[in-house]
């Protein structure tokens, strides 16, 4: 049995936050272990924040899609928005090693959502970004 | 939801997720703090990359004035994030 949901967010920082509570809310409603719903959320806070900060140079309000499943033990979640084109997958920056003086602001988003997600993958499609993550989840029985 | 306890002078509380949409409310009270700070994570779910960043700040600002933040009861999870971003080596985690 599968479960999917499909929501749409303004591309406004707080709106995270309410991604975030209805993600918790399919995760409760699908056994999801509260573990692996906290990963989730903290890859979706990375893909939007950057999406949201990043992605859009005009000040208009814009519509981000994201579509969410569980399939068995596979979470699944496709974002697609219309900002610049933007492949978080071919970001290079890498100083977790540097020392405090030396460590940046930003760039770790990326490590974070490969280490937590099982599948990444990004394409350019009709002048939108679509990122496509999956993660095999702990399901509470 | 993200929420910030003051337990003494120098020492607070972090609850919940702590994420980019919780920054602006969290620097404001990071950047107050001008000596050693005990920040207890015990009820914190999760942190991401921009609440890291509040703390690399504070971090980075206070080392300056030879006082740091002591991070204190951390989940298993949120220390495999500290861990795995390498701020394990740049913060004292209790």
């Amino acid at each position: 049995m599968g479960s999917r949901l499909s929501i749409t967010i303004r591309n406004d920082i707080s709106e995270v936050s309410r991604l975030a509570d209805i993600i918790e809310l399919f995760g409760r409603t699908n056994k999801v272990a509260a573990s692996s719903t906290f990963e989730i959320n903290l890859v979706m806070d990375e893909v939007l924040a950057n999406i949201i900060m990043h992605g859009f140079p005009d000040i208009d309000e814009h519509i981000i899609e994201i579509k969410i499943s569980l399939n068995g033990e596979t979470f699944s979640a496709e974002i697609v928005d219309d900002g610049i084109a933007f492949n978080p997958l071919k970001s290079t920056k890498d100083d977790r090693g540097a020392s405090l003086e030396e460590k940046g602001i930003g760039g770790l988003g990326i490590h974070i959502i490969k280490k937590y997600m099982d599948k990444v993958a990004y394409k350019r499609v009709s002048n939108k970004n679509v990122l496509m993550i999956k993660k095999v989840v702990t399901i509470e029985q | 939801m993200f929420k910030i306890e003051t337990i003494s002078n120098n020492e607070i509380k972090i609850l919940g997720r702590f994420t980019a949409a919780d920054v602006n409310a969290a620097e404001p009270v990071f950047n107050q703090f001008i000596a050693t700070t005990i920040v207890d994570f015990s009820e914190l779910d999760y942190i991401s990359s921009a609440g890291l960043s509040v703390l690399l700040k504070t971090q980075k600002r206070l080392k300056e004035s030879k006082a740091e933040l002591k991070l204190v009861n951390m989940s298993k999870m949120v220390r495999e994030i500290f861990h795995y971003v390498g701020f394990e080596t740049i913060f004292s985690i209790e």
